[in-house]
């Protein structure tokens, strides 16, 4: 029973939403986290490992999260009524160009998490720093980019029930 | 592991998937067919493109890994740099396709 009810309260919309966010947030900063121990020469691999880890953990349950809340529910009950507001495009442009560009971070963070093993003697040898930087850095910034397209789509989506 | 052999697979790995999911979901927009095709395989056409992805990566990681047994120095460094451009030009591609799709249908 107990079961139950905790089911029940970590599949509510709000919690779902919450959960989804708090996951990408966490995912972000730890790639934040990884850009700056790359730029600062780090020499502690094993600091690198862990915030590539955390990061690839953080997007990849905010894939499942968001993953299930988008086809359980944004379908049917959030899409209406953002095209019915006064912003339809944050659905045409923002939603669609979201939920594909993210298949892009897993693949990308789970190359990051192998960069992070390598040592300085060989970040060197390989000239692989500045190509390393742009890695992750790419990663962050399309994190950030998709969190800027769910702040817009959800923008869209109270101000769709404040004029419906 | 050969950590090396391991970032060269991985990026190449990565560099096809997110190849894949950018032309895939360009394609199903324009072609009603594949999209209800990509819907009937697990109920949603988000869900089959994210297992195609996450498929076509680990598939192709460890193809490469098994296949590419020593790569040069430059070929890591370039794996690197690639899939820096195609995650870039993916999701610029994507996001214009989106924009335009919409300003014009």
């Amino acid at each position: 029973m107990k079961v139950e009810y905790m089911f029940d309260f970590l599949t509510a919309k709000p919690v779902l939403i919450g959960l989804h966010l708090t996951f990408a947030i966490i995912g972000i900063d730890a790639f934040l986290w990884l850009l700056g121990e790359f730029w600062a020469d780090v020499a502690n691999t094993k600091r690198r490992v862990w915030a590539a880890v955390i990061g690839c953990v953080g997007f990849v349950m905010t894939w499942i999260i968001g993953g299930y809340y988008y086809v359980k529910f944004y379908g049917t009950l959030v899409k209406p009524t953002i095209l019915s507001g006064t912003a339809p495009w944050a659905h045409a442009i923002a939603m669609e160009a979201k939920e594909h560009i993210f298949l892009f971070l897993v693949p990308m963070g789970i190359t990051a998490f192998f960069v992070a093993f390598l040592d300085q003697e060989t970040i060197a040898r390989l000239q692989l720093k500045r190509p390393i930087l742009w890695l992750v850095g790419t990663i962050a910034a399309l994190g950030l980019f998709i969190g800027a397209l769910g702040f817009i789509i959800s923008a869209a989506a109270r101000w769709g029930i404040l004029q419906s | 592991m050969n950590r090396l052999r391991l970032i060269y697979s991985s990026s190449w790995a990565a560099s096809k998937a997110i190849l894949f999911a950018t032309i895939i979901t360009i394609w199903a927009e324009l072609n009603a067919p594949l999209k209800a095709w990509l819907k009937s395989v697990t109920g949603h056409h988000w869900t089959t493109k994210s297992w195609f992805t996450i498929g076509i990566y680990v598939v192709l990681l460890l193809l490469i890994y098994v296949l590419k047994r020593e790569p040069g120095d430059m070929q890591v460094k370039n794996s690197i740099k690639w899939l820096i451009v195609i995650a870039i030009l993916g999701a610029l591609a994507l996001f214009l396709f989106f924009t335009g799709h919409y300003l014009v249908v």
